[in-house]
């Protein structure tokens, strides 16, 4: 394995009965890397991730995360990882602070780094007002970034994201995209689907699932280019119409 | 370990701050049991007692005054007619007929055998059951208080002879003239309520978190299925444990239940009982999709537990296969102990068995919970 590659998947098949829900599919994913997983509701997308945050044990094919087996050693990937759903998932009757307390504790971060990287977030996000409400009545826009920053509470080496901005207005969604950067250029690995076709160019590079298999992986410009798009939904539209004739 | 704290810490604040739930979940078990406290006896009292004195004797007349005298009668009848006191019964005007034989104080004092009969009307076989039960035993006072007094022969001996068609009379040991029925069915009804509550709440807990997300949110954190099961299993025994005490303060103040020797043994009890339900509804919580699904199947065990926890019908008289079903109700085991608690305060020797199979029954839903956790969330 390249010392860069956090995420090594070949040829992984999950089927579920008769239905394949992926289908072989092969790449890799760097160190710092923005990685977009992207494809139409039904591709595959949530299975693949299940598989490779140690949720769900594949039919066949290799994966390794963050160098450990998906099959045996699904408790060190958890370690490693951060997950964000699309479906919010703090607790909405604790405060932020409660659920950074919970979430750093059962991280098994001691109460000192707790109390550390509770203020240190606090003040990043720019929420020490907001500290003490409960996070079910702060705004989507606050509990999107409270969400995101607790996965990586634990410093993770790969954080996946799945669809962290379903139903976030712009200038949020530009925000949250700043805030994926900087965590990459640390180092961080970001695995991320999303719906806004707008939001593959912000990624290093994009595959497209479609019917469980991989119909495309390159850079955004590459793929742009190799399908005469100026737009990646273009290039979307193209793969996933294809894939449907 | 130290991850458990982070889960109990994180339950008990959402416990406590759920201000509909918490007041409900503190009220609903002390209102029906000061409801059901009342209700849930075996202690029956004004039962019609219509008597038949052949005899007309002082002592007779004593014998009357003192089953009156107990509470536990009223006096319907009092006559020498033979057809009276059988219509009386036929007209459900009287529980009980109390037949006095002819020469009934001369023989006593004669030293002989006499035997009183007791006709008790079946129809209501518990109450018709605890009707004989209670005049039998005054009967048998009454001979021991006439011993003593020196007024009857020294050989002279009361029986009464019960009649009555289809009774049971299991039921006499029940009486119980110095213990209080409500003293140990009050503790025991608490017990019962209070682990149901349990079951429910563990039924709704892991389901809910299903539905809003966090559930996945914590399954793909390294924490192991019995850290995640334990976490919501202590707080909720923690809580029913205080509901218990609060509730035994209450029926202390009302009832005057005591709160000495066997109250240990009815904690022990009691928690084991709620960790066993609480594991079931952990359970029923890994299975079930939604909270409408647990709610449904939380309901169906709470029905079938306490209805075949021998609280109101007697484990002895079902047949083979549901006795077999208990085998698998917590509830059975709390009530059989509380019971065996109400008539003879049960030895550790006794009280063993019971103990080793509720142990069993926790391990048995719990480790189940833990299972079906592990294998929906990886």
């Amino acid at each position: 394995m390249n010392p860069t590659t956090t995420i090594t998947v070949r040829e992984l098949t999950k089927k579920f009965g008769p239905f394949t829900a992926v289908d072989h599919i092969t790449f890799d994913v760097h160190a710092g890397e923005v990685f977009g997983f992207l494809g139409a509701n039904g591709a595959g997308k949530t299975t693949a991730i299940r598989i490779l945050t140690g949720l769900l044990l594949p039919t066949s094919g290799e994966a390794r995360v963050a160098g450990f087996d998906v099959y045996r050693q699904p408790e060190q990937i958890k370690r490693h990882i951060g997950y964000m759903s699309q479906k919010f998932s703090l607790y909405q009757d604790l405060t932020p602070l409660e659920n950074i307390r919970f979430f750093g504790g059962i991280y098994g971060l001691s109460v000192r780094t707790i109390r550390r990287k509770s203020e240190e977030l606090m003040h990043r996000l720019g929420m020490e007002a907001m500290a003490d409400r409960l996070v079910g009545t702060l705004p989507l826009g606050w509990k999107q970034k409270l969400a995101f920053s607790l996965a990586l509470i634990h410093e993770p080496r790969i954080v996946f994201l799945d669809e962290p901005t379903s139903g976030v207005d712009p200038l949020t969604r530009r925000t949250f995209w700043e805030m994926i950067r900087t965590e990459a250029d640390k180092g961080t690995t970001m695995f991320v689907t999303t719906h806004y076709m707008d939001e593959a160019e912000y990624c290093d590079r994009v595959s497209i699932m479609v019917h469980g298999r991989i119909a495309a992986l390159d850079t955004p410009r590459g793929l742009k280019e190799r399908f005469g798009a100026s737009h990646m939904e273009e290039v979307f539209l193209q793969l996933t119409r294809g894939g449907n004739a | 370990m130290r991850t458990l704290g982070f889960f109990i810490y994180k339950e008990l604040l959402q416990i406590f701050r759920n201000r509909a739930m918490l007041p409900l979940l503190f009220l609903v078990p002390l209102v029906q049991l000061l409801v059901l406290s009342h209700v849930a006896t075996n202690e029956v009292r004004n039962l019609k007692l219509a008597v038949q004195d052949n005899d007309h004797d002082p002592l007779a007349r004593r014998l009357v005054d003192k089953l009156v005298a107990s509470g536990y009668f009223s006096l319907a009848s009092l006559s020498a007619n033979e057809a009276r006191s059988n219509a009386l019964l036929d007209r459900d005007e009287a529980d009980l007929v109390l037949v006095i034989p002819p020469r009934f104080g001369r023989e006593l004092r004669q030293g002989k055998a006499v035997e009183v009969q007791l006709l008790a009307n079946a129809i209501n076989a518990m109450k018709a059951g605890v009707a004989v039960s209670y005049a039998g035993n005054i009967v048998a006072d009454y001979q021991r208080e006439l011993l003593e007094e020196g007024r009857i022969g020294p050989g002279a001996r009361l029986a009464a002879a019960a009649c009555a068609p289809g009774l049971d009379l299991r039921y006499q040991h029940w009486f119980n003239p110095e213990l209080d029925y409500k003293t140990f069915m009050v503790p025991g009804i608490l017990a019962v309520l209070v682990s149901m509550l349990a079951l429910l709440l563990g039924a709704m807990n892991v389901v809910r978190e299903r539905e809003i997300g966090t559930q996945e949110q914590i399954a793909v954190t390294p924490v192991k299925g019995y850290i995640y099961i334990s976490g919501k299993l202590l707080p909720f025994l923690l809580i029913g444990l205080v509901e218990l005490t609060i509730g035994l303060g209450i029926a202390k103040l009302i009832f005057h239940t005591p709160t000495e020797g066997p109250l240990a043994l009815l904690y022990l009890f009691s928690a084991l009982t709620i960790i066993a339900l609480l594991g079931l509804g952990l359970l029923i919580s890994n299975l079930a999709d939604t909270q409408q699904q647990a709610m449904f199947v939380a309901w169906f065990f709470m029905i079938i537990f306490v209805l075949m926890s021998g609280l109101f019908t007697p484990i002895e008289s079902m047949p083979l296969w549901a006795r077999r079903i208990t085998w698998f109700n917590p509830i059975a085991q709390l009530v059989a102990i509380v019971r065996l608690n109400m008539l003879k305060g049960a030895t550790l020797a006794e009280v063993w068995p019971f103990l080793r199979h509720l142990v069993l029954l926790g391990l048995g839903y719990g480790a189940l919970a833990v299972f079906f956790f592990r294998k929906r969330n990886g």
